[in-house]
């Protein structure tokens, strides 16, 4: 089977950022320009989520101009907070196909100058129309999600918060993460509401940040590196916008069978994934997603991470950069923000968050796991 | 078909869609289904629903005013989510009703109260 390869990745410091989104990006391109000549690249492809916060759409075009990428073929992908993954999942494409040897898969989003409320109503773009009508945010459907599975399956909010705790303690050794402070299951409990039962403390934060990935064919990549990073499996599935319209309220489908496919593609089972970077907008969806991948069983999730199995030195570390809940959630960025950590896992430069992990998995999603994006990448 | 369940709501009814093949009903009311790929027909929406799940909403866009309740009420065989007029818990029966918001007619959730 013919594959594609990642032969560097880059990402900025995420948080709270002056500058603009080019900026951003140019930091994390930065990092890549060490391994690949910028000549090399082909075809750049920009996840970015909103127009509403730099009022700017046309970011494929921005981007290769402030790389210095023109006139390259240039453009945007876009699936609320799974842009990041899409943009790789693209790159892949026009590398495996033939049309290029080497392409750029770029993250971005550049949040923090709007207020809470607006950036609440932009993403809010990516529900359906009767719950946008209906004030149903994306916090309150995450939200919704928890209060069901709870209900179903016995977990408390006390399982939550650990999940918060878990990551934050992750990004402590993360020196780019947005967040470098530990808390506490008890801080997690009395942080303030944002739509029950999710608070502050369950919610990844509005961030600022740009990752990028260099994906290049087998013949390309041996001109950079002896030990590439093969991308075993690129899949994307969806699933209806409003959580209402699904069979079953609490089981993120899509994730579910971009998994499925993703295992397939990749001639693997759960059990051969060592380290998985998952998209822990809300903690509850991390626990969702331990099920949906197969970590644990339907309903169940909520045990591995009472049972610490999901920390470094843990059954399956997740989320060793801290996830979207404590390196950050700059939303484009995000998808490729997890490429990054796991690219530096399987070449060894995590520093102490390394796992020595051989065969990782990340899981991007958009929306409430409406659009997911799963990749299997391995040494 | 969103226009088709605006057009609804100015008679009083809310209207879903099913599946002419595989049964799956559709809120707000679709062409076609969004498993199989089949046919619907649009099919107005019981009264009366039992919460599946809801949240107090505390931050929202700048077009509502927190707190306020959501949910996902269960209609017959139709899941719809709204806003509640009162606190709600799962379990709880509910009816669906027509009110004007800003000027457009919308539909929220009221609690059935058993004397």
């Amino acid at each position: 089977m013919v594959l594609a390869y990642i032969v560097a990745a880059g990402m900025s410091k995420i948080g709270r950022r002056e500058e603009s989104s080019r900026e951003i990006v140019a930091e994390a391109f930065e990092e890549v320009t060490t391994v690949v000549d910028p000549r090399d690249i082909e075809a750049v492809y920009v996840g970015v989520q909103s127009e509403v916060y730099e009022h700017q759409i046309m970011y494929g075009a921005l981007v290769a101009e402030a790389l210095g990428l023109l006139p390259r073929e240039a453009y945007r992908v876009e699936a609320c907070a799974a842009a990041g993954a899409l943009a790789l999942h693209t790159a892949v494409m026009a590398v495996k196909s033939g049309l290029v040897d080497v392409a750029l898969a770029v993250g971005v989003e550049k949040m923090t100058a709007k207020p809470t409320e607006v950036v609440t109503d932009a993403l809010m773009a990516a529900s359906d129309i009767v719950d946008q009508l209906s004030g149903v945010t994306i916090p309150a459907h995450y939200a919704m999600v928890a209060r069901r599975y709870m209900y179903l399956y016995g977990a408390t909010e006390e399982d939550l918060c650990e999940v918060a705790v878990k990551n934050h303690k992750h990004a402590l050794d993360n020196p780019k993460a947005h967040f470098k402070k530990a808390v506490s299951v008890e801080e997690c409990l009395k942080s303030k509401p944002v739509a029950t039962p999710l608070k502050l403390l369950d919610s990844a934060p509005i961030s600022d940040g740009a990752a990028v990935a260099v994906v290049a064919s087998e013949r390309a990549a041996r001109r950079y590196t002896d030990a590439p990073v093969k991308v075993l499996a690129s899949t994307v599935a969806t699933d209806t916008l409003s959580i209402s319209q699904r069979d079953d309220i609490v089981w993120p489908t899509a994730v579910w069978e971009a998994a499925q496919r993703a295992y397939r593609q990749a001639g693997l089972a759960p059990s051969h994934i060592q380290v998985a970077e998952v998209h822990d907008a809300f903690t509850i969806n991390e626990i969702l997603m331990y099920e949906a991948l197969g970590f644990a069983k339907r309903g169940e999730g909520y045990k591995l991470v009472r049972e610490g199995q999901t920390y470094i030195g843990g059954k399956i570390p997740v989320n060793p950069s801290g996830g979207l809940k404590a390196r950050g959630h700059p939303i484009g960025a995000t998808g490729l923000a997890q490429i990054y950590e796991l690219y530096l896992q399987l070449t060894g430069r995590a520093g102490r968050r390394n796992t020595g992990a051989e065969v990782a998995m990340a899981v991007n999603e958009g929306g409430v796991n409406s659009t997911a994006v799963v990749h299997i990448l391995a040494i | 078909m969103s226009s088709e369940l605006f057009a609804a709501l100015k008679t009083g009814r809310l209207i879903g869609s099913r599946c002419k093949n595989c049964g799956r009903t559709h809120f707000p009311p679709a062409r076609r289904c969004a498993r199989c790929g089949g046919e619907m027909q649009l099919e107005e929406i019981p009264k009366r629903g039992v919460v599946l799940t809801f949240s107090e909403v505390y931050v929202s866009s700048p077009a509502f005013t927190p707190p306020y309740v959501v949910a996902i009420a269960q209609f017959g065989d139709f899941k719809v989510p709204g806003m509640a007029a009162d606190k709600v818990e799962i379990g709880d029966e509910v009816e669906w009703e027509v009110a004007d918001r800003h000027g457009n007619l919308w539909y929220f959730f009221r609690t059935v109260k058993h004397y």
